[in-house]
């Protein structure tokens, strides 16, 4: 699991330029425009396909028993066809552009992900181990403002 | 609490209180009582917790170990899923609803456990657990009646991998739920027992010994219940020191003893250490922060475990004041991963990444290059004459080049291009990040440098060389397949241009492979249906003017394409084996031709006729009968035939060759090298074969009466060279009259060329001769 403790701390690097754009941390979401995120075994909705560009909080819901991730990424590949790592069963978030993460969503609860994002195709998904590859995944356009 | 403990609570102390606050005791007696009665309750709740977490901790290495039984028992290895299947439903019920289960993993005896949880939010997981159990049961029975190599086999086995992690990840979560849920009633029964000491007196004060007492007992017991699985719990500071190991360290490492105060890095693989060190020092600054890690610990017997940890940071609790470390032997999980993902990740015999890995790359490469907007070069290395080595050495010895070459080809690319062996004598090799033809034909010459130096295999040493072909992606272009084909292309376009050497891919050159293609498919037919033909070029002696000799070229008289000449397909046939047959054909024809002209031309009794060897027919183990048996069959005088070998062939097995020539001498056959001066060989070789005469290449007198060129000076020095060891010298290629004098100044004495005649069919040839004057000369100037 070393690797992925690194690659995710590369994401962590990656996201702080964009949080400080945002003005403020992922925990404490300002204004920017809203996407209702629900996480379920073994499947992930948004209340939205598409959002303007700009500033985005991911209001995201666990409604599952267990505990899950919420990455983002920044791809023109099918939300169902990234590049898997070596043990065949999660996403290698090396191969791709990460635009920002919550680490971990309880079950039951919400948190909240701000990001500025600019226009483009995003794919986000949980990379738990079997999570991604059980369907744990979606797209969200992100559209000129 | 058991009922030794009660009595010793009664006695004798408490009876020696003065009997004035007897009352006053016997309520404090009562009060503790019912406490004592509270904690007894609270202590054998938590017993049944801990069972439970074990129970729950348990279908996690149940899972595994039904999945890896699944994946093996078909492969074929003798493994029984089925127990692990029947007990993980039971336990996934048991912990639904209540029931009974084993009491340990292995054992024999059954416990009863209450349901895991009444908390509704717990209660879904169990069910989730419950549901993925059946799930991967359901995968595991679809797999299990497929085999590897059905149809779906691997679409089955990537959905069981996919539900065993699923299985993982929820009962990872559920057993830190319920660890969480009896840490926090661990803690209310502490808070009682310190609500106890507030009520006052001695009494109370013993009650409250007990209970701390009774409260490290049920620790203890949860401990034991633990440790029974095959979990190792370490309490560990910031900096590794160890406050408390659990005794199974002593199964599962060999450690025995009080381990408090050592090092526990110091127990880990080296090369893990300082990866573990920084994560048990970012880990401190997390409070209340769960992460996983994967790493190797060292039995005391040498041996390494791959475990992995889930470790948590509670430095800030109290009761805790450390890093804990629950953690677990997952060797075999990784064995089998490693297992699976290196046979299907890596070529088996020389480690190299595969054809498949190979492909990936490119694709991955692609799309990144398209958002940078950079280039890549993919390149593919075929070895030339791989089978020659094959056929004459052996497989094992191929195989052990294909190592020594996989190995060499390493150190070529920086350590982010990609080395792979795309299948046989074939690899391939991606430049990624702004490639260019510049850097590209670097990398060639470095990869070609690779093969300078001669291959030792069995002790022997091997001459081989390569044929490169490269393709760069243009911007835009997004098939990996395309890339792979071009280069492929180009391949064989370096194959075809010589060998040794690589090319880049052009457009023009795809009509050339389909060319190829096409040959390859249509020889064999060829060879059954006598579409070959054997032409006739004459040998000149320079003095007389006299046809001496014959050299006989084989022509390919193909129903569509025409006549076509050696060049067209010879090669194909080198690499299918289909020169064998060809080339004995070709030597029975002219044999045969050469003795009837003899017997019946006149002038050409001492005719004489050359024969084109193959590396490929030099290996045959009965070369030496064939020629044998043909010469015998046409009655040609074996003086009159010369066998024409190419450098490169000689080479090939140096001891070998010097028999089979030494045998094919004796059967009285002149034997001569083909093409001299294009090859590698060192000329001290020369002397151990036993060679009649040298021909001069076409390149060589292609220059000859040019001033500003070396190859007049060459020229002699081959001759000169040639007349000290006696050997005649034939030159080739001769197109004109000058070309013509120069050879004569150097020396040479005989040659063959268009300046005399081409190839000619056989007729033609008769025909040649009668015009020749009657003792057979050609006045070489009209």
């Amino acid at each position: 699991m070393a690797t992925r403790t690194r690659t995710r701390r590369a994401l962590v690097f990656a996201v702080m330029p964009l949080v400080l754009v945002g003005g403020c941390t992922s925990k404490e979401p300002a204004g920017g425009a809203p996407v209702g995120v629900t996480l379920r075994d073994f499947h992930i909705t948004t209340d939205r396909p598409t959002v303007p560009a700009g500033d985005v909080v991911f209001n995201v819901h666990n409604e599952a028993p267990i505990t899950h991730e919420f990455v983002v990424v920044r791809t023109d590949l099918p939300a169902d066809d990234l590049p898997i790592g070596l043990d065949g069963l999660s996403v290698n978030e090396d191969w791709l552009t990460g635009v920002g993460e919550i680490d971990e969503v309880p079950d039951a609860q919400t948190d909240a992900l701000l990001l500025n994002l600019a226009p483009g195709r995003y794919v986000f998904f949980c990379n738990l181990e079997g999570h991604y590859l059980g369907g744990m995944h979606g797209v969200l356009e992100v559209t000129a403002p | 609490m058991t009922r030794a403990d009660r009595t010793t609570l009664l006695s004798p102390g408490a009876m020696r209180l003065d009997r004035r606050i007897a009352p006053i005791v016997a309520l404090y007696l009562v009060i503790v009582t019912l406490i004592v009665g509270y904690d007894a309750h609270l202590i054998s709740d938590q017993r049944g917790s801990a069972l439970i977490i074990n129970v729950a901790g348990r279908q996690r290495g149940l899972a595994e170990r039904y999945e890896k039984d699944v994946i093996l028992s078909t492969l074929g290895v003798q493994a029984d899923p089925s127990d692990d299947e029947e007990q993980l439903k039971t336990n996934a019920q048991a912990l639904l609803e209540g029931g009974d289960v084993l009491a340990v993993q292995g054992a024999e005896s059954e416990v009863h456990i209450r349901p895991a949880s009444s908390d509704p939010l717990i209660e879904d997981k169990v069910a989730e657990a419950r549901r993925l159990i059946d799930e991967l049961v359901g995968k595991g029975n679809v797999l299990t009646r497929l085999g590897p190599g059905q149809p779906g086999y691997a679409q089955a086995l990537l959905d069981l991998r996919i539900v065993g992690a699923q299985v993982t990840s929820v009962t990872n979560d559920l057993v830190g739920t319920l660890t969480t849920d009896a840490e926090a009633s661990f803690r209310r029964l502490v808070s009682m027992a310190i609500a106890v000491g507030v009520l006052g007196a001695a009494a109370a004060i013993a009650m409250g010994l007990l209970i701390r007492r009774a409260a490290a007992r049920g620790v203890s017991q949860f401990r034991t219940l633990v440790n029974n699985a095959s979990d190792l719990i370490t309490v560990v500071d910031a900096t590794g020191t160890v406050a408390y190991q659990s005794p199974s360290a002593g199964r599962l490492l060999g450690m025995t003893g009080d381990l408090a105060g050592s090092d526990y890095l110091a127990a880990l693989v080296e090369d893990d250490v300082e990866r573990v060190r920084s994560l048990f020092a970012d880990l401190a600054l997390a409070p209340e922060t769960t992460v996983k890690a994967e790493y190797r610990l060292r039995h005391v017997d040498g041996s390494v475990l791959h475990v992995e940890s889930m470790i948590s940071n509670l430095l800030d609790d109290p009761t805790v004041h450390g890093l804990v470390l629950n953690t677990r032997d997952v060797t075999d999980r990784k064995t089998l991963e490693d297992e699976l993902a290196h046979q299907a990740f890596h070529d088996s015999l020389t480690g190299l990444s595969n054809r498949a890995v190979f492909h990936d790359r490119i694709e991955h490469a692609l799309a990144r290059g398209e958002r940078h907007g950079s280039r890549l070069a993919v390149f593919l290395l075929d070895l030339d004459g791989f089978k020659t080595v094959n056929d004459s050495l052996g497989h094992d010895a191929g195989d052990e080049l294909l190592i020594a070459v996989a190995r060499r080809l390493e150190f070529q690319g920086r350590s982010s291009d990609t080395v792979a062996r795309i299948g046989g004598d074939e690899f391939g090799i991606l430049l990624e990040d702004d490639a260019d033809e510049l850097r590209a034909r670097a990398l060639a010459d470095r990869a070609l440098a690779v093969f300078a130096v001669p291959y030792e295999v069995q002790g022997r040493e091997v001459f081989i060389r390569a044929s490169i072909g490269i393709a760069l992606s243009v911007p835009g272009d997004t098939a990996p397949n395309e890339l792979i084909r071009n280069a492929d292309t180009a391949m064989y376009a370096a194959k075809a241009a010589g060998k040794g050497r690589y090319e880049f891919f052009r457009p023009f050159m795809h009509t050339r492979a389909l060319e190829r293609f096409e040959v390859q498919a249509d020889l064999e037919r060829a060879l059954v249906h006598g579409e070959f033909v054997v032409h006739y070029q004459p040998i000149v002696d320079f003095e007389t003017g006299a046809v001496k000799s014959v050299e006989a070229l084989v022509r390919w008289n193909h129903p569509t394409r025409g006549l076509l000449g050696p060049i067209e397909f010879i090669e194909v046939a080198e690499e299918t084996g289909a020169i064998v047959p060809l080339g004995a054909w070709v030597l029975g024809e002219a044999c045969r031709q050469a003795a009837t002209w003899r017997s019946n031309h006149p002038g050409a009794a001492d005719l004489g006729v050359s024969v084109n060897l193959s590396t490929r027919q030099l290996l045959e183990a009965d070369l030496v009968t064939q020629v044998r048996e043909v010469l015998e069959a046409s009655a040609l005088e074996p003086s009159a035939l010369t066998l024409e070998l190419t450098e490169g062939s000689l080479m090939q097995d140096v001891d070998e060759t010097v028999t089979t020539l030494g045998a094919l001498k004796e059967l009285g056959v002149r034997l001569a090298i083909d093409d001299f001066g294009t090859g590698s060989s060192s000329l001290g070789y020369l002397q151990r074969f036993p060679i009649d005469a040298l021909k001069i290449d076409k390149s060589f007198v292609d220059g000859i009466a040019t001033n500003d060129s070396e190859d007049p000076a060459l020229v002699r020095a081959i001759v000169q060279m040639a007349s000290t060891l006696s050997l005649e010298t034939i030159a080739e290629g001769i197109e004109g009259t000058d070309q013509l004098d120069a050879l004569r100044s150097t020396g040479c004495r005989s040659g063959q060329g268009y300046l005399f005649a081409r190839p000619l069919h056989a007729d033609a040839l008769e025909a040649f001769l009668d015009a020749a004057d009657p003792a057979g000369a050609v006045d070489a100037r009209t």
